[in-house]
């Protein structure tokens, strides 16, 4: 039997369809109040995740994910079928909003400052979006940075961080009462967990906050805080790369990205320790802007 | 739970006023409905038209303003593409008309407003076609995987090649020798179109208004698909309400008696009018009349169930017959009976498989997100 529930995730909400009772538990471990039952009323985007239909729904089971009547990707297996909701979810904001310039990145902030950090996967940016959402800062989200079009406004879009292979092992040392989803394993990112971020964050998730510093993070597991100034040309081709919709919005994403740019500090910072990253962030950034 | 009907949605469209007491519940599975049949950015335009955009609640109208932003893209992208169509093809010598809303775009037209493309549709002539495909190969074009089958249907039977995709930028652009496909019999003389071209103030070439009209209703009419159906029938609405003028009527009458798609007129004028309250002059009407069919109750039947709004939402209770009915007849039309079915054994070998090992059975490899 197909569940509906209401995901409302400012700024947008969901309503997803389920028959999979392993999607219906992580999400409400991830998602906690946010997560309403028995909903009947539209949302913005109708998604759902059902079981494949004929002999593929008992021999290696398959999940389907759909966006209204789209499916945009091939089945997963099963074991996948939450992993597969979250980024089915991360496509459909890339695939339709344009309201705001979207940069592939985590945001976390303190008060109303907020640093963006975007990086590619294997850089620990998401153990350190964990750490520091852990320590006093709030996510606004760990994939995607919602910034008003030419402001440095960035809007939260709450959502769980999403850890990769080594790092779930060490982020679940570091957070024993976290709350983890299930393991998703053999996915094209390896193995994949979701960590829902402290009540900080959700308790604060309409508050937008001021960028005020854009920070590439890499993890060197060999290397002590070394702290490059990047400069404006590199640090703005860098945000172009990962800004998911610069090519609809052209010249909209050219000036908010540029105008960011001008405003903020840009640093590229290479670490072995979390804690080191953090000192650095709220004395040299967040107590100087 | 879905208070909002196929007809409502059609209301809206005709008069947006129709939407003043909608409830935050009926806007969202408006919302909905129009995404699934790519017809926000129109709507949004009837609205805008109509001065309706500033009732519409703020957390709807970030919808068609999305839309309206992946309108504009399209466009231009369909005019860049274009652009590079025109001259990397200009030493093929043969004719290159834009056709469908590709053409639209490019003629600048109203029914180009708000639209969003899946392809590009052009027209050359059967000579040409080798060497502009071999020339668009060269330049990073890439037909698609298909089927044996598939391709033996392109060439042999079809009125265009399987479709080529961008390497990079993933445009798609079909190419066609003709206007409808070649085994149906209805030899038409592709020239009768190709005449019909004008070249825009850009540079483009494209099909005349009626015959741009005329070639918007037989792809609807003369065709067993109808998914976008109600889509097709508001870019007819569009093209025949922007040219509403007596050279347009009569230039479009004849060349579908020329051309022997007189039905096609006489169906798309029907539920033009029933559905979208086109208003079709009486000389023009008068002069139709003479295409109505023996059989217009069925066509009634089939028409009307599957040229409103279509989603489940609000699909119509004979929407499933209906929309089977029209692909028969759109293959009857299209194909000889020993094609036929041949055509749909094969077809239907793998519909069968599908149903049995799930729809991605013969999906290649798994991508994943």
């Amino acid at each position: 039997m197909l569940k509906n529930y209401l995901l409302d995730l400012h700024p947008f909400s969901f309503s997803v369809k389920t028959d999979l009772p392993q999607v219906i538990q992580n999400l409400s471990t991830i998602y906690g109040k946010q997560l309403i039952q028995n909903f009947e009323e539209s949302a913005d985007y109708q998604l759902s995740v059902k079981k494949s239909s004929g002999i593929r729904s008992f021999i290696r089971p398959q999940a389907q994910f759909f966006c209204d009547q789209l499916e945009p990707f091939k089945p997963l297996s099963f074991q996948k079928a939450y992993a597969f909701l979250e980024w089915g979810m991360n496509w459909t904001v890339a695939a339709n909003e344009l309201q705001h310039v979207i940069i592939h990145s985590a945001v976390l902030a303190k008060g109303n400052k907020a640093i963006l950090f975007p990086a590619p996967p294997g850089s620990g940016k998401s153990t350190l979006t964990a750490y520091l959402a852990h320590n006093g800062w709030r996510l606004f989200s760990d994939e995607m940075a919602l910034i008003v079009p030419l402001t440095k406004t960035v809007i939260p879009f709450v959502r769980p961080i999403c850890l990769k292979n080594q790092s779930i092992d060490i982020a679940k040392n570091l957070f024993p009462h976290g709350k983890f989803s299930d393991i998703a394993k053999d996915t094209h990112k390896g193995d994949v967990i979701h960590l829902s971020p402290p009540e900080l964050s959700w308790d604060n998730q309409v508050t937008p906050a001021e960028l005020v510093a854009v920070v590439f993070p890499n993890y060197r597991a060999n290397q002590d805080l070394q702290i490059y100034q990047l400069d404006k040309t590199q640090a703005f081709m860098q945000l172009v790369d990962n800004a998911i919709n610069y090519g609809m919005l052209r010249d909209v994403a050219f000036k908010t990205l540029s105008n960011i740019i001008d405003g903020v500090k840009t640093f590229e910072i290479f670490h072995n320790n979390l804690q080191d990253v953090a000192d650095f962030l709220q004395q040299e950034i967040i107590e100087n802007a | 739970m879905h208070d909002i009907s196929a007809d409502l949605v059609i209301r809206v469209y005709v008069s947006p006023e129709s939407a003043t007491k909608f409830t935050f519940n009926q806007w969202q599975n408006l919302v909905l409905i129009l995404r699934h049949q790519q017809l926000l950015a129109c709507y949004s335009a009837r609205f805008k038209q109509t001065f309706f955009f500033e009732r519409i609640p703020t957390r709807i109208q970030r919808h068609f303003l999305n839309a309206d932003i992946l309108a504009t893209n399209h466009k231009m992208q369909v005019k860049y593409e274009a652009a590079e169509l025109t001259r990397d093809l200009s030493d093929q010598g043969g004719e290159l008309i834009f056709l469908k809303g590709a053409g639209y775009t490019l003629a600048n037209a109203a029914v180009g407003e708000g639209r969003i493309y899946n392809d590009i549709d052009l027209l050359t002539d059967k000579e040409s076609i080798e060497g502009v495909e071999k020339k668009m190969r060269l330049l990073g074009w890439l037909s698609q995987e298909l089927t044996s089958h598939d391709e033996k249907y392109y060439r042999k039977w079809a009125h265009e090649i399987p479709p080529l995709r961008h390497g990079k930028r993933g445009t798609i652009v079909d190419i066609h020798h003709n206007i409808v496909p070649l085994i149906s019999g209805r030899q038409i003389q592709p020239s009768l179109f190709m005449q019909q071209s004008v070249k825009t103030p850009e540079g483009f070439q494209v099909l005349s208004a009626p015959a741009m009209t005329l070639h918007s209703l037989i792809h609807l009419f003369f065709n067993e698909e109808v998914k976008k159906g109600y889509r097709d029938l508001i870019d007819i609405h569009t093209l025949m309400m922007s040219n509403n003028n007596k050279e347009f009527w009569l230039g479009l009458i004849r060349l579908a008696k020329e051309t022997g798609f007189g039905l096609e007129l006489f169906l798309a004028c029907r539920y033009c009018h029933r559905f979208l309250g086109t208003q079709i002059p009486d000389y023009a009407e008068n002069a139709i009349a003479q295409f109505r069919p023996w059989n217009i109750a069925f066509l009634d039947f089939i028409y009307t169930n599957t040229l409103q709004p279509n989603h489940p939402i609000c699909q119509p209770k004979f929407f499933g017959l209906a929309e089977f009915l029209v692909l028969l007849r759109g293959h009857f039309q299209k194909m000889p009976l020993h094609i036929l079915i041949y055509h749909l054994f094969t077809k239907s070998g793998v519909a069968i498989m599908q149903m049995l090992f799930g729809k991605h059975v013969f999906t290649k490899q798994l991508d994943q997100p």
